[in-house]
């Protein structure tokens, strides 16, 4: 049985005549598709174009928002309060027409957002997500969030409001769960039934990372979530001299300390080396560091130091990676410490519970 | 005509494939390389365009045929390897050179592709020319767009429209 590609072909909406073959004529699918491998500072610039143009851009189905891209471009990045509550403001703007978009037909199948913690603007977000989800406009739903007060700037307090916030926004918003596919959490600690909760409650997560959070001396972050579809898991952490727990509900509770250091960091390919480089920067870029010796001192203190790191990291991650590949789905897994030996020795870190029932 | 080799096409002599270009040219290439189009694929499992036969392609010349096939053909090897988890990196360094170099082309020419690759649905070439579009446009001024584009160059109103605009989304313009 032969059949002709004829009728397939056919119902595509494919009139194209030589004296018109430019890319200003294409149909609107194949603009939209353009329009989602460039920056949304380009996508929006596109809809002045024409009258056709002017609302493809808020067509997307990938949608990618960070507060950066909301910022002027010579601003100190993470510095000014002010800069960063006017970019959040205009995200959130922005992120209201793509929802409401009066010819959106096809849902938004990823929103993909990196908005700091402003908690006025963090509410409209968590509205506008929620009344997407409910509408049945969103698929899936990927969440970062950056503190305005670096790691190296925040206090246990900073550090708690943090949390606070995020806590708060998550309660408000709880239906963002059914969608939340990606988390990127830092800088925060957490009240130990707080980590809990929100960990469990993500049941749809697939790819977390937290960097720089905890739950206090000897907390343990549990994530007990039957058939948890998490693949990826990336922790950052700066904690020197603090035990690490590690509590496995196949293995039971293994206990290892180590002190660590100045850890230049075993990078992971992406968000974790990402992360790391920003933290050496952020060292090397004139942070005050207590008690640190002549320059010559440090650098071998630095060695030293790496050399020790990167032997837990390596254990740290077979420890974690043979017991978690033993009874979950989790393909990736990567630990590591920022540049924090200059820092005060308050972390208390890493403690994972992942059941599969 | 029966369909060759169960239609499997894995094993022996490859089979292939004749498809006919909308100003009656035949090309006759692996039914591998072919079935990289969504489009074609089914046909072709069913035995189609072997033979005589032919797939007429009314939609698609001759010369934009002839480009679009060099992209299967490259492609097809690693795409039978269900993505080439075991490509080696120069295999992979090799089609990203390859892909680079054949999008570097005229915009009439681009513009053929693209809307080949949409009616044949071949995914990996759609996303090759709209990656190419986006570079061409990624972070240029909006009159620089339009030059690259080939839209006409704006109207007083549309002028008018561009400003406000600018005022409005000032973020998007820094």
């Amino acid at each position: 049985m032969l059949k002709s590609p004829l009728k397939s072909m056919e119902s595509k909406p494919a009139q194209f005549c030589p004296d018109e073959d430019r890319i200003s004529k294409l149909p609107d699918d194949i603009v939209i598709a353009i329009l989602e491998k460039v920056d949304v500072s380009t996508a929006i610039r596109t809809s002045t174009l024409s009258t056709r143009w002017r609302h493809l851009p808020l067509l997307l189905s990938h949608i990618c928002l960070k507060t950066e891209d909301f910022m002027p471009q010579n601003s100190t990045p993470v510095s000014d309060d002010k800069v960063i509550d006017e970019a959040m403001a205009a995200l959130v703007e922005l992120l209201t027409s793509f929802v409401a978009a009066p010819r959106r037909e096809r849902c938004i199948r990823i929103l993909s957002l990196a908005v700091h913690l402003i908690p006025d603007r963090l509410c409209d977000i968590g509205k506008l997500v929620c009344d997407a989800i409910d509408c049945g406009k969103l698929k899936s739903l990927e969440l970062e969030f950056n503190t305005v007060n670096g790691v190296y700037d925040s206090t246990e307090l900073d550090m708690r409001r943090h949390a606070q916030s995020l806590m708060c926004f998550f309660d408000s918003s709880p239906r963002v769960f059914c969608c939340l596919t990606k988390l990127y959490l830092c800088n925060a600690n957490f009240r130990g039934t707080d980590m809990h909760r929100l960990l469990t409650s993500c049941e749809q997560l697939q790819d977390l990372t937290l960097v720089e959070c905890d739950t206090g001396c000897l907390g343990v972050f549990k994530i007990d979530v039957p058939g948890s579809k998490l693949r990826v898991l990336r922790v950052l952490v700066s904690s020197p001299g603090i035990p690490y727990q590690f509590w496995l509900n196949n293995v039971g509770k293994i206990n290892e300390s180590y002190r660590l250091g100045a850890g230049a960091g075993g990078a992971e390919p992406d968000r974790t080396g990402g992360a790391a480089g920003v933290a050496n920067g952020a060292g090397a870029g004139g942070v005050p560091m207590a008690g640190t010796g002549a320059p010559g001192t440090r650098a071998v203190t630095r060695d030293v130091k790496s050399a020790i790191f990167a032997r837990a990291a390596a254990l740290i991650k077979s420890i974690l990676a043979a017991s978690f590949a033993a009874f979950s789905g989790l393909r990736t897994l990567g630990t590591s410490t920022s540049s924090s030996f200059m820092q005060k020795a308050r972390r208390s870190l890493c403690f994972l519970l992942l059941s599969q029932r | 005509m029966a369909a060759p080799e169960s239609g499997d096409g894995n094993n022996g002599a490859a089979r292939m494939v004749t498809l006919i270009s909308s100003d009656n040219t035949r090309f006759e290439v692996e039914a591998a390389a072919a079935s990289l189009s969504q489009t074609l694929q089914l046909t072709i499992l069913d035995g189609g365009g072997g033979g005589g036969d032919g797939i007429p392609l009314p939609n698609v010349d001759s010369a934009t045929l002839s480009k679009v096939l060099e992209y299967c053909i490259k492609h097809a090897p690693a795409a039978a390897n269900g993505g080439a988890p075991n490509a080696t990196a120069v295999d992979r360094a090799e089609l990203e050179r390859f892909d680079n170099e054949f999008v570097n082309i005229d915009q009439s020419v681009l513009y053929s592709l693209i809307m080949a690759a949409h009616n044949l649905e071949i995914e990996g070439l759609q996303s090759l020319v709209a990656k190419k579009v986006a570079d061409m446009i990624k972070g240029k001024s909006p009159m620089e767009i339009r030059r690259t584009l080939g839209f006409p160059d704006p109207t007083p109103e549309e002028q008018a429209e561009m400003n406000a605009h600018m005022l409005e989304y000032g973020w998007a313009y820094e």
